[in-house]
């Protein structure tokens, strides 16, 4: 299971990568593993509002359809269009290719509140068990 | 305490409309577990599933309506079964993130309540597809669904959202799978990987499974006492949510 160092998370298994005040964010690699396949990925359009700790979009793998969960507030200044085709590279790659949207931050200090990768590995791995 | 209901046949619309009311209660509230038919008969799409899988003219030549789940999963046709919901906190629960988990700890209380009608049913563990993209749910068995003999008996979906999670699904009595097919834009399946109450030669009534799943719920959720309506407080919440979103055939084909 990937936790990469360099990003921030959701207890909730949403990740975070910070370049300015722009958030990258999709969903962790122990998160692809509990939902199984993706088939379906509902996100916001961009120029919306999203905010931190609300659902900004939705998620269904084969057999459960999930909220997803917001690590930051702001403007969504992009959105992954590539992922209305070929939703299965979240699982693939969800790190990557498998991004969902970039917010441009309203609350800077909000990525305070997130988890370090070590923090982050300790809550999958009590959830693992 | 948790909550056993039974109601009488509604339509697509108002089942779905009930179970989000319960899902968006259950957070400060109390589970339910809910066994339901459906009046008239209903095609149910999961929440992203495509509508180009329906045939529309077809369903409304069979007097067939359609809505949308608020769950994933692939298509139901929901006709000579019982169905059932079950709707829990998701802190009770207790499995953060991880779906197969939290089939396993549901379908373990309708295992245990299916074995109180002399049905012995098994998981099938798979949670990645492996049988194409078939849109209908009983082509294959997928996820913590029931299988009896190793055949798909309980096909069943979930929504994890407003803090709670919502399981349901159908046992169905029979399957008509000439029906389906007309239903779905796609020929009858070849072979067939699902089982039905009539195959195996059991009978059960509404009744008699809701209190069955009362006594395989009861080591998870308590004692749930007998058999209920919903109050006329969900009823007036579910009858609107329906008119707004379940009934609406543009939110239904949407996609």
């Amino acid at each position: 299971m990937l936790t990469p160092d360099d990003l921030r998370y959701q207890p909730s298994h949403e990740w975070c990568r910070l370049e300015g005040d722009l958030a990258t964010i999709g969903i962790t690699d122990f998160a692809q593993d509990q939902l199984g396949d993706v088939v379906y990925i509902e996100l916001p359009a961009v120029g919306d509002t999203v905010t931190f700790d609300e659902a900004f979009g939705a998620i269904e793998s084969v057999k459960a359809a999930s909220d997803l969960v917001c690590p930051v507030s702001g403007e969504v200044v992009a959105v992954n269009a590539a992922l209305d085709d070929s939703q299965e590279v979240v699982n693939t790659d969800p790190f990557g290719a498998g991004w969902m949207i970039q917010v441009k931050l309203s609350d800077p200090s909000e990525v305070d509140r997130l988890l370090d990768a070590a923090a982050y590995l300790a809550v999958c791995e009590s959830e693992a068990h | 305490m948790a909550r056993l209901l039974l109601t009488p046949g509604l339509t697509g619309a108002l089942n779905m409309a009930l179970d989000e009311v319960h899902l968006r209660q259950v957070a400060d509230g109390e589970p339910v577990v809910r066994v339901y038919t459906w009046q008239p008969w209903c095609l149910t799409l999961g929440y992203g599933q495509t509508s180009a899988d329906v045939d529309r003219a077809a369903c409304a030549a069979h007097g067939i309506d359609v809505t949308r789940r608020l769950t994933g999963g692939r298509a139901v046709l929901h006709a000579a079964e019982l169905t059932y919901s079950v709707i829990v906190g998701a802190a009770q629960l207790d499995v953060g993130r991880n779906v197969t988990a939290a089939y396993q700890a549901l379908s373990g209380g309708l295992a245990a309540g299916l074995a109180t009608l002399g049905l012995a049913t098994g998981f099938s563990e798979r949670h990645r597809t492996e049988t194409g993209r078939d849109p209908a749910c009983f082509a294959s068995a997928l996820g913590g669904d029931l299988t009896a003999s190793g055949r798909k008996l309980v096909g069943s979906a979930q929504c994890h959202k407003f803090g709670g999670i919502l399981q349901h699904g159908s046992l169905p009595a029979r399957i008509d799978e000439d029906l389906l097919a007309a239903c779905l834009n796609r020929p009858p399946a070849a072979g067939r990987d699902w089982t039905c109450l009539e195959e195996l030669g059991v009978s059960v009534s509404a009744d008699q499974f809701a209190r069955a799943l009362a006594a395989g719920f009861e080591g998870l959720l308590g004692d749930l006492g007998e058999p209920r309506e919903p109050t006329p407080e969900e009823w007036s919440a579910a009858a609107e949510l329906a008119a707004e979103r379940y009934a609406d055939q543009e939110w239904i084909f949407r996609l």
